[in-house]
C-alpha cells in the first residue's frame, strides 16, 4: 500500500484565534476557499429553528461594501461561486475560483464574513424566499422522510430540527435574532479557514494580515445542552402522502460522532451491512428479490452522536416485507460472526477507495477543517487505511450489538397510509400524520 | 495541434475496431476505467423502450468466465467501485479501483464485453429492480415525471420521444432474445470505446488491453437510428395535474445536433439566463419579482437535434402563468439586443470554472475523453471547445435566439397542483 497523505500545507494560528489553513497545490488553475464557524443549527433557540442557515444566507445579500446586487454580479463576473450555509455543527462559507481571479474571490469571502449588514429589506426577501422552500421540500418524498425520520428520532435533541427551520420558526425570525446570532457566534477563535489550490501564498498571508487578523474575538463559550433521546420499542411514524405508490423508508436509531473510539469499527460493520453494492442489505433486498433500486446504511458522525439510518423504498405493496428483511439482517450482523473473507474484501472495499476522499481540492479543504473542528489526528488521513484494517471480526459483531438494535428503532414510512398502515402495526406502535403538518 | 488544455492522450486501435483511449497520471493511487457504447434510448422502437437501460443493468450480472457472480461481487473486495448510466445516445460502464486491480478489471469487463452471460431469472428479478427505478424517479417525482413529459411532447417522431427508462408495460415485456438480439446489434467492440485515466504503466495496460480485448467477436453492422423529427409548426402544452404545494413549468424548444456550431452560442446563452444569481432569469424571477424559488436550464449535447430546456419552480401562491410571462419578455427583450458585453465575460468565466471542475477528478476525466470520443469522434475536442467559446460574440447570441426560441417551436409542460385546479 502506497503512502497517502494530504499535500504539504501551513497551519497558522493568527493572534485572535483564527486557525488558518494554505495549501499549494497546482494541479489545475483553481483555488478552493473552506470557512467554518463553529456554531451551527445546534445553537438556533427554540422556536427560531433555522436561524443559523438564514444568518449564513445573508452574508452575502450585502456588506458595508457592496449591496446584493453588486456582490453576485461581482461573483458571476469572475466565473466563481460562494456558497452560505449551516450545517448541525457549523455555519459554513466555501468559494471556488479560477486562479486568475483567487485574490478577487478572496476580498469578497472576507467581506462578506466580517462586513455583512443584514439590510431590513435583504432579511424579508430571504425569509420569504426560505418559507417558500420550506413549503415546496413537501413535494419531495425522500426529504420529508429524512426531515421526519430525524425528528422522529432525536424528538427536542437540537439534531431534530430540521436545518432551514420550520414554517412557523422561519416566520419568527426576525432581523435581530439574526444580528444577534452573528454578533453572538461569528468569531475567529471558533472559526477555521483552509485556502487550498494555485494560489500566491504572499499574497495570502498579506491579506490575513491585514483584513482577518484585525477582527475580534467575541464567542460565546456557552455549549447547547443536548441530551440525548431513548428509545423503546419499535415506534413507527406513518407520514400520509396519498398520491405515492412507494414508499420511502428511513429506519435506525442514534450512532456515533465523529471522534468516537468506535468510529473505524462502526465504519467497517456499516459498510458490511449495508455500504457497497455486495453489501448484504442490497444483495437482500435489491440484487435476491428486486425489492428495491437502492438501500444504504449510513452512520452521520458530527460533534455529538448522529443519526445511523438505512433509508430505502419499495412500493408499497411489499414494505412490510423490506422491512422484515433489513430487520433479519441486523439481528444477523448483532448475533453471528461476520466471515473473515467478508471482513477482508469490505476493508479492502474501504481502503481502495479512500485516496478518492482527497482527489479534489474541496476534499482537501474538507479533510482539514474535519480534522480541526472535530479534533481529530494530525495524521488521520495517513493513518485512516491502517486504521481501518485494524478491526477484527469482534470488533464488527461489538459495534453491531452496540449500536444497531432490532428491538428500540424509529422506522419513519412516507406513503399512502391506507394502503401500509395494516402492515406496519404488525411490526410494532404506528402513528400517523399528514405530509402537510409540521414537523 | 495543440489542446487549450495539454493532456497526452494515447489513442489505439484493436483490430476487431475497439478504439482504446488512455491518459495515464499519477495524482493519487486510483484508475478511472471506463467502456462507452455508442447506444442509448435513441436506438430504441415501441415495444422495447426502456432496453438500453435494462440491458445495461443486466451487464452487471456475470459472463462466461465469471458464472453466476455478479460483477461487484468479485470488484468490490479488490477495493474497486462500479456504476454505469443510460443516456439517450450513449450506455458508459466505469470503475474506480486502486491499481492492483487493474489486471481483474480488464478481464471482467472484456468478459462482459465479448461473452455476456444472459439468464432469464437475472432478467426477471432485474426488471423488478427497474421498474423500482422508475416509480422512484418519474412516477413519485415531480420534476422526473415532467421532464418525461416533456421529451413525449416536444418529440413527435424522433426516439428521444421515448423515455430513458421506458414505459411500465415495455419494461414488463422484454425478454432475454429481445436482450440477445439488442447485445448482436449494439454491443460491437467497433461500436465501443475504452478510456483509462489514472494511476498505472500505459505499456502494461495497453498488453492487457490487447491480450483480453483482441478476440472479441465482430457482429454485423448495427442498425440506424434513421427517423428526423420534423419541424415543429405550433406551440405544444401539456397539463400534469398532480398533488403538490407549488407550481412549476418546464419549457423545451427543438435546437441543434453536436454537428451544428450554433451549440456553443447555446451553451453562452443557456449559462446567461440561468447561471448564477445574477443571471437573467436568477435575477428577475427570484430576486427582483420574488416570484420562483429555483430556475434551472439544461442542454445536453446530442447526435440528433436536442432540446433547449428552461424548468422554474415558482413561490407558493405563485401561477405558472406570470412566471411564464416573465420568462419569454426576458427572451424577447434578448432578441432585441439586450444583452451586455459583461454578461458574456461572465458566461465565458463560468464556462471555463465548469470546465476545470469537470475534470478535477480522474473520473470527470475520462468521462469527458470518452465522451467526446463517442460524440464528435475525436478525443480531443472536448478540450479544444473554450477556444470555440471564446469566439463567440453578443451577434451570435442573438442570432440564436432569433433562430430557435420562438413560440411554434416550444413545448411547455406546467404542473397544476390537483388541490389548486378550478381555484
Amino acid at each position: 500500500m502506497k503512502e497517502l497523505k494530504l499535500p504539504e500545507y501551513k497551519k497558522i494560528k493568527l493572534d485572535n484565534g483564527l486557525i488558518v489553513f494554505l495549501m499549494k497545490y497546482t494541479k489545475l488553475p483553481l483555488v478552493n476557499f473552506r470557512f467554518i464557524i463553529g456554531r451551527g443549527s445546534v445553537y438556533d433557540s427554540p422556536g427560531k429553528e433555522g436561524l443559523a442557515r438564514i444568518t449564513a444566507s445573508l452574508l452575502k445579500k450585502g456588506t458595508l461594501h457592496l449591496n446584493a446586487v453588486e456582490i453576485f454580479d461581482e461573483i458571476d463576473l469572475l466565473g466563481g461561486e460562494i456558497e452560505c450555509s449551516a450545517d448541525l455543527d457549523y455555519s459554513i462559507v466555501v468559494g471556488e475560483f479560477l486562479s486568475k481571479n483567487w485574490y478577487k474571490g478572496f476580498d469578497i469571502l472576507t467581506d462578506i464574513i466580517l462586513n455583512p449588514v443584514f439590510d431590513a429589506k435583504e432579511v424579508e426577501r430571504q425569509k420569504k424566499k426560505i418559507l417558500g422552500e420550506v413549503i415546496a421540500r413537501k413535494d419531495n418524498p425522500g426529504v420529508v422522510a429524512n426531515l421526519h425520520f430525524s425528528k422522529f428520532l432525536f424528538k427536542k435533541h437540537p439534531y431534530g430540527n430540521p436545518i432551514s427551520g420550520t414554517e412557523s420558526s422561519v416566520n419568527d425570525i426576525t432581523r435581530s435574532d439574526i444580528t444577534n446570532f452573528y454578533n453572538k457566534h461569528y468569531s475567529p477563535d471558533n472559526s477555521i479557514l483552509v485556502i487550498a489550490g494555485d494560489f500566491e501564498e504572499e499574497k495570502a498571508m498579506n491579506k490575513l494580515y491585514s483584513t482577518l487578523s484585525k477582527w475580534t474575538a467575541n464567542s460565546d463559550k456557552d455549549k447547547p445542552v443536548v441530551k440525548l433521546p431513548s428509545l423503546e420499542g419499535i415506534n413507527i411514524l406513518i407520514v400520509d402522502k396519498p398520491d405515492l405508490t412507494q414508499s420511502q423508508i428511513r429506519l435506525g436509531n442514534v450512532g456515533i460522532n465523529k471522534n468516537s473510539d468506535d468510529y473505524f469499527a462502526v465504519r467497517v460493520m456499516s459498510n458490511i451491512l449495508g455500504g457497497g453494492f455486495n453489501s448484504r442489505l442490497n444483495n437482500e433486498v435489491r440484487v435476491k428479490r428486486g425489492l428495491t433500486y437502492g438501500i444504504t446504511c449510513r452512520f452521520n458522525t458530527p460533534l455529538y452522536p448522529g443519526e445511523f439510518v438505512i433509508s430505502t423504498f419499495t412500493k408499497n405493496e411489499t414494505i412490510l416485507e423490506t422491512i422484515e428483511i433489513i430487520l433479519g439482517e441486523i439481528k444477523k450482523i448483532r448475533t453471528k460472526n461476520v466471515l473473515k473473507k467478508e471482513l477482508e474484501g469490505s476493508q479492502k472495499y474501504i481502503t481502495g477507495l479512500y485516496p478518492l476522499s482527497i482527489e479534489t481540492l474541496e476534499l482537501m479543504s474538507k479533510q482539514l477543517t474535519d480534522i480541526e473542528f472535530y479534533e481529530l489526528d494530525d495524521k488521520y488521513v495517513e493513518n485512516y487505511r491502517k486504521n481501518t484494517l485494524s478491526v477484527g471480526i469482534d470488533d464488527v459483531k461489538y459495534s453491531a450489538q452496540k449500536y444497531l438494535q432490532t428491538d428500540n428503532l424509529a422506522v419513519v414510512a412516507v406513503s399512502n397510509m391506507k394502503e401500509i398502515k395494516k402492515d406496519l402495526e404488525k411490526l410494532g406502535k404506528v402513528v400517523c400524520k399528514s405530509y402537510k403538518d409540521e414537523l | 495541434m495543440k489542446n487549450s488544455v495539454e493532456l497526452d492522450i494515447k489513442k489505439f486501435h484493436l483490430q476487431n475496431g475497439l478504439k482504446v483511449l488512455i491518459l495515464e497520471n499519477h495524482f493519487i493511487p486510483i484508475v478511472s476505467y471506463y467502456t462507452f457504447y455508442k447506444v442509448g434510448s435513441r436506438n430504441e422502437i415501441p415495444g422495447i423502450t426502456g432496453i438500453s437501460h435494462l440491458f445495461e443493468h443486466m451487464m452487471f450480472k456475470g459472463s462466461k468466465k465469471f458464472k453466476n457472480i455478479s460483477f461487484d461481487k468479485i470488484l468490490e473486495p479488490m477495493g474497486g467501485y462500479s456504476n454505469a448510466y443510460t443516456s439517450r445516445d450513449m450506455t458508459v460502464y466505469y470503475e474506480n479501483f486502486p491499481p492492483d486491480a487493474l489486471k481483474l478489471v480488464v478481464e471482467l469487463d472484456s468478459d462482459r464485453m465479448g461473452n455476456l452471460n444472459l439468464v432469464s431469472k437475472e432478467l426477471d428479478s432485474e426488471r423488478e429492480v427497474v421498474k423500482e427505478e422508475r416509480r422512484y424517479r418519474t412516477e413519485n417525482s415531480i420534476i422526473g415525471k415532467m421532464d418525461e413529459e416533456l421529451y413525449l411532447a416536444a418529440y413527435s417522431a424522433h426516439p428521444y420521444r421515448f423515455p430513458i427508462i421506458g414505459w411500465m408495460s415495455d419494461l414488463n415485456n422484454i425478454n432475454i432474445d429481445d436482450c440477445h438480439e439488442y447485445l448482436e446489434t449494439y454491443y460491437n467492440p467497433a461500436n465501443s470505446c475504452i478510456v483509462l485515466v489514472g494511476d498505472f504503466n500505459t505499456n502494461t495496460a495497453l498488453s492487457l488491453i490487447e491480450e483480453n480485448y483482441s478476440k472479441i467477436r465482430i457482429y454485423p453492422a448495427k442498425r440506424q437510428c434513421i427517423t428526423k423529427e420534423p419541424t415543429q409548426t405550433g406551440e405544444k402544452r401539456v397539463e400534469y395535474r398532480k398533488p403538490a404545494e407549488v407550481f412549476s413549468f418546464m419549457v423545451g424548444f427543438h435546437t441543434a445536433d453536436i454537428n451544428n456550431p450554433d451549440i456553443f452560442a447555446l451553451e453562452i446563452l443557456r449559462t446567461i439566463l440561468t447561471d448564477g444569481e445574477s443571471s437573467k432569469l436568477q435575477k428577475k424571477l427570484i430576486y427582483d419579482k420574488e416570484i420562483a424559488l429555483s430556475v434551472y436550464s439544461d442542454f445536453t449535447w446530442r447526435i440528433d437535434p436536442t432540446l433547449f430546456v428552461l424548468y422554474v419552480q415558482m413561490k407558493p401562491n405563485y401561477s405558472s402563468e406570470e412566471g411564464e410571462k416573465v420568462l419569454y419578455d426576458e427572451i424577447e427583450k434578448i432578441k432585441e439586443g439586450d444583452i451586455l458585453d459583461k454578461e458574456i465575460i461572465k458566461a465565458k468565466n463560468k464556462i471555463e470554472s465548469y470546465f476545470f471542475k469537470s475534470i478535477k477528478t480522474t473520473l470527470g476525466l475520462g468521462e469527458k475523453i470518452g465522451s467526446s470520443e463517442i460524440l464528435f469522434g475525436d478525443y480531443n475536442f472536448i478540450f479544444k471547445v473554450l477556444d470555440e467559446f471564446k469566439k463567440i460574440k453578443k451577434d451570435n447570441l442573438i442570432k440564436v435566439v432569433n433562430k430557435y426560441f420562438i413560440k411554434d417551436n416550444r413545448t411547455v409542460v406546467n404542473l397544476v397542483p390537483k388541490s389548486n385546479v378550478g381555484s
